[in-house]
């Protein structure tokens, strides 16, 4: 074995290393000095966090095109979409987030974090309103009021304090059953949940709440799961930065049973195709799929697929119950809750068109536009019982709000 | 006595240093330079070793209580960031999109002072330009190792600290990298 001195030779090298040395060292003050503040990543290490470069756009497009050719399906087209959402998420994720600092919690205990099931490190930081992260091309999720959460952290892009809040009650777009059965946020999906400016689930507070966005970025103990982040720790979280104090009322409200109409239903089973689940809040993963198609009776996409039609909704359905098609309607009925009282449990597949009143705007990407544009759609209640066979009854029901009692601006990280 | 000082010193020492660790913001203000460095030597892209450099002190606040003393706050935080290097570079072999673009984009950085005359800066940014591509041919022992010696100026010891090697092996790594490192730049 040789043996070396403690002071490697470097010999001829030396100057060279030397300089070398001293580029690094300018390299990191310089940038040092331009980010004095964080020293901060701002970004999780789940490998995406750069906007992808042309030519990578263009080499997975040209193996997507490959792969379908070859009849390799699907699901790397998925995984394409959900990159390029990503992708977005996290660079907005890096335009606003701050630097973290431990959650004190309530108790104002910081160590105590994890037996409490509040994060362990947070930060909290307002977005400028006039330079708001972009919303990839076709997607819902992954710009602004966009929610990520891997296993232990917690990711929330320019969101309103209203929408934090219902999602921290289990108000949000999430309570509704996933397709794996379900219910809540998953973990490693983005979902685009909102502003919750028209305080749906959310009463009281100040405006701020509803139009002041905030990025946030949470670290949870190993083991904290999609629930126990979205719901305690978050709620925690809250009341640790915004000083919120809130309660839950039920009102007497409006609301809609799904029922059969009396001509009997419409709608029946049959196969669908089966996908992965689809990446929440990224509609554009079903754009291919032709509400004509399945009219003639081609398998739609397991599970619910909404699309916009000219002025016209399209709602797909593929093997999903009916309650899955009532939380559908809930944006056209003024976000009313549509509680299906059908009484068939099985699942069906259809495809359901209806015009959205004037003015408003509706949800999932465009077909291509037609020199004409498609025929308007009946409203809702004769497209439903003409279509598929029901009927929307409208009646008062019990709905539980979210009342905010106080709370504040947050407090710097 | 001078063994009960001598315990006295380094239990005060230890104290110390776990104080040190208990005051994140110092402790980042402290070292984050030296870390950030090396990370970024390492893995070559400042977003990524801006997010390992914070997991870094992430990880060591949360595992001070485990600190023992045994070593300086640095070479424990060191050994952390050799540690987080290693794991990412793992994680990096299935994303060869990121390796390809970040070497072009840190081959293209000015890495010369300003304040040097542009031939200067021509002919520094290409020596050091040099330098960068031949470590990149290293491996990540190698690379490491001649880092923590060259650009951040450790001990042998030091250096055997942070990495979990023998001393003999850092030398051999060390020697090996200067004769690779000398090999590429064309010389014998």
């Amino acid at each position: 074995m040789t043996t070396h001195d403690s002071q490697e030779p470097l010999g001829d090298l030396g100057p060279t290393v030397a300089r070398f040395r001293d580029a690094l060292h300018h390299r990191v003050d310089a940038h040092l000095e331009a980010h004095p503040q964080s020293g901060v990543p701002r970004v999780g290490r789940d490998g995406i966090r750069r906007a992808p470069r042309r030519w990578v756009l263009a080499a997975a497009v040209m193996t997507l095109a490959i792969a379908v050719g070859m009849g390799i399906g699907w699901p790397p087209v998925l995984a394409f979409t959900r990159n390029v959402i990503l992708e977005s998420f996290f660079k907005g994720i890096g335009q606003t987030a701050g630097r973290r600092s431990p959650v004190a919690g309530p108790g104002g205990q910081a160590g105590a974090a994890v037996a409490r099931s509040e994060f362990e490190e947070a930060s909290v930081r307002a977005c400028d309103p006039d330079n708001l992260p972009a919303l990839p091309a076709g997607a819902r999720g992954g710009g602004p009021n966009s929610f990520y959460m891997t296993p232990g952290r917690t990711y929330a892009l320019c969101m309103t304090p209203a929408a934090l809040i219902r999602t921290a009650y289990g108000f949000g777009p999430g309570e509704f059953p996933r397709l794996d059965g379900q219910r809540g946020l998953a973990i490693d999906r983005v979902y685009g949940l909102g502003s919750e400016r028209n305080a749906v689930r959310v009463r009281g507070g100040p405006d701020w709440v509803r139009n002041e966005r905030y990025t946030i970025e949470a670290v949870a103990a190993d083991g904290a799961n999609a629930a126990v982040m979205q719901g305690p720790m978050l709620r925690a979280l809250l009341e640790d930065r915004f000083r919120l104090k809130a309660h839950v009322e039920t009102e007497d409200v409006p609301e809609f049973h799904l029922v059969i109409a009396p001509g009997g239903a419409k709608i029946k089973g049959g196969a669908c195709e089966k996908l992965p689940p689809p990446t929440a809040g990224a509609p554009a993963q079903f754009g291919s799929q032709s509400a004509d198609a399945v009219r003639q009776g081609a398998a739609p996409f397991c599970g619910l697929s909404m699309k916009t039609n000219g002025a016209n909704q399209v709602v797909i359905g593929g093997a999903v119950p009916l309650s899955a098609l009532g939380d559908s309607l809930s944006g056209a009925l003024g976000n009313a809750q549509v509680i299906d009282r059908t009484g068939l449990a099985d699942v069906f597949n259809f495809v359901f068109e209806f015009a959205w009143d004037e003015g408003q705007v509706g949800i999932g990407p465009h077909e291509p536009a037609a020199p004409i544009g498609p025929p308007r759609a009946s409203a809702v209640f004769a497209a439903i019982e003409q279509q598929l066979g029901l009927r929307l009854e409208p009646v008062r029901g019990a709905r539980e709000f979210v009342v905010i009692d106080a709370i504040e601006r947050p407090r710097p990280n | 006595m001078p063994t009960t000082g001598s315990a006295a010193l380094i239990a005060m020492s230890a104290e110390n240093q776990a104080s040190e660790l208990e005051d994140v913001d110092r402790l980042v203000q402290q070292h984050r330079a030296r870390v950030l460095r090396f990370i970024f030597a390492s893995v070559r892209d400042m977003d990524v070793a801006e997010t390992l450099t914070q997991d870094c002190f992430w990880k060591a606040h949360r595992a001070r209580q485990s600190f023992r003393g045994d070593c300086s706050v640095q070479t424990w935080l060191m050994r952390i960031a050799v540690n987080l290097v290693r794991d990412d570079a793992r994680r990096r072999r299935f994303r060869f999109w990121e390796t390809v673009r970040s070497t072009r984009i840190d081959e293209r950085h000015d890495w010369a002072d300003p304040g040097l005359s542009p031939e200067d800066r021509l002919s520094l940014n290409e020596q050091v330009a040099a330098v960068w591509r031949a470590t990149a041919t290293l491996s990540h022992k190698q690379h490491t190792v001649f880092l923590l010696r060259f650009v951040e100026d450790m001990e042998i010891g030091e250096i055997a600290q942070s990495t979990g090697l023998t001393a003999n092996a850092v030398h051999v790594n060390l020697h090996r990298a200067i004769r690779a490192i000398r090999i590429r730049l064309g010389g014998s």
